[in-house]
């Protein structure tokens, strides 16, 4: 169980996850609409992430509930990095060491002014609470400003290199930004101008999938209790499951393609009729997953 | 020497001098799109700010649905954008 849910249940809802994440960029691509050609590029540039993690789905869910084989992987890795006796992963939680000091000091000054115990954990509380909005907020302004320099380098150092670099420099401003969809967002209008082709997009989104799964990795390791190895276990399985699906997907040159010629036929066909475009957002992105969940639930899978 | 050497020979300098061109040409526009690689990541700022217009996005793509859906039920050929 991993804080109440099953392992087995949690990886679908990855794979899903996976696939949701890509809605973010293919409205990005809608901005271009108007724009003939460079809505064409935008649009495959877009659904070619779609297309992957949609592929990876077909192919690795039915092997997921065969063998089980990320959920042991997972397993496998998680008791590897955490020792098979422990079920903590404290001694891997990098998050305390940096939250400890101010906490205590924090605690000393307001036990410095005479405050109850139950005082001061309200004041706590609350003091925690504003200062994640505050901190969010800030956050959210830095990132920007300071991730468009370090993302301006990572691609500037990429370009002419090969699908490789491309790869790791999708997952290192991924981590960098800590989110795949900005990541794969950013780079639509790059290929919407033309300048990028959809070959030289594509292993950058790839690297945006294993990016943001190395930011779920980080916050497991910041988990305590009983179920932390089962938070680290399932950061794992993503992580597995990306990167397995790059290997595979992209690795056999059989399969790399077809993302492609699917994003390309279905920018083609939205360039003829948006009508295409709506139904594939509404099929993709709520259709047919509410239709499955109906499924499952009246077949009680 | 012959004038099938001659020829041969003629027609070798030219297949060199052919490919020494295209090889060129080939490295002059690999840079030239690298170039503009690197210019497009300059104005890596101003896509940025797309990224917040989700919504408007969504409104645009709307009207351009709706325009065609009401050209395709009117017999109209269906196209919108500047290229298309």
């Amino acid at each position: 169980m991993a804080g109440g849910l099953p392992v087995s249940i949690v990886i679908p809802m990855i794979m899903g996850a996976n696939m949701g994440t890509t809605i973010t960029n293919t409205i990005v691509s809608l901005g271009h609409v108007r724009q003939g050609q460079e809505f064409r590029r935008a649009f495959s540039a877009a659904t070619v992430h779609d297309f992957f993690n949609l592929f990876s789905i077909l192919i690795f869910l039915p092997l997921e509930i065969m063998f089980g084989f990320l959920q042991k992987i997972g397993a496998y890795l998680a008791d590897f990095l955490v020792g098979g006796d422990s079920m903590s992963v404290k001694g891997f939680n990098f998050i305390k060491p940096l939250v400890k000091p101010p906490v205590t000091a924090m605690k000393d000054m307001f036990h410095g002014v005479g405050m109850s115990d139950l005082v001061m954990g309200i004041a706590l509380i609350v003091l925690g609470i504003a200062l994640i909005f505050v901190v969010i907020t800030y956050i959210g302004k830095l990132l920007k400003v300071l991730m468009v320099g370090r993302a301006k380098a990572i691609l500037h150092a990429a370009v002419g290199r090969g699908p490789i670099s491309g790869i790791f420099s999708g997952t290192a401003i991924t981590v960098l930004v800590q989110s795949s969809s900005t990541t794969t967002s950013l780079v639509v209008p790059l290929a919407g101008s033309g300048v990028f082709s959809l070959k030289q997009i594509y292993p950058f989104t790839l690297g945006a999938n294993i990016g943001t799964c190395i930011t779920a990795i980080l916050a497991a390791t910041a988990v305590s209790g009983a179920n932390a190895i089962f938070a680290l276990q399932i950061a794992l399985v993503h992580f597995s499951y990306n990167v397995i699906g790059v290997i595979v997907i992209y690795g056999l040159p059989f399969l790399r393609n077809i993302p492609i010629y699917a994003a390309e036929w279905l920018a083609d066909l939205a360039m003829k009729n948006k009508l295409y475009v709506a139904a594939y957002i509404g099929l993709v992105f709520f259709v047919i997953p509410i239709v499955l969940i109906g499924v499952s639930q009246i077949m009680g899978w | 020497m012959g004038e099938y050497e001659n020829r041969r020979a003629d027609l070798e300098e030219r297949i060199n001098d052919l490919e020494e061109t295209l090889a060129r040409l080939k490295t002059q526009l690999k840079a030239e799109n690298e170039r503009e690689q690197h210019d497009a990541i300059d104005r890596l700022e101003q896509y940025l700010g797309d990224l917040d217009n989700k919504h408007a996005n969504l409104q645009e793509f709307w009207k351009v649905l709706r325009e065609e859906i009401k050209e395709l039920f009117s017999g109209g050929s269906g196209k919108t954008g500047k290229d298309a």
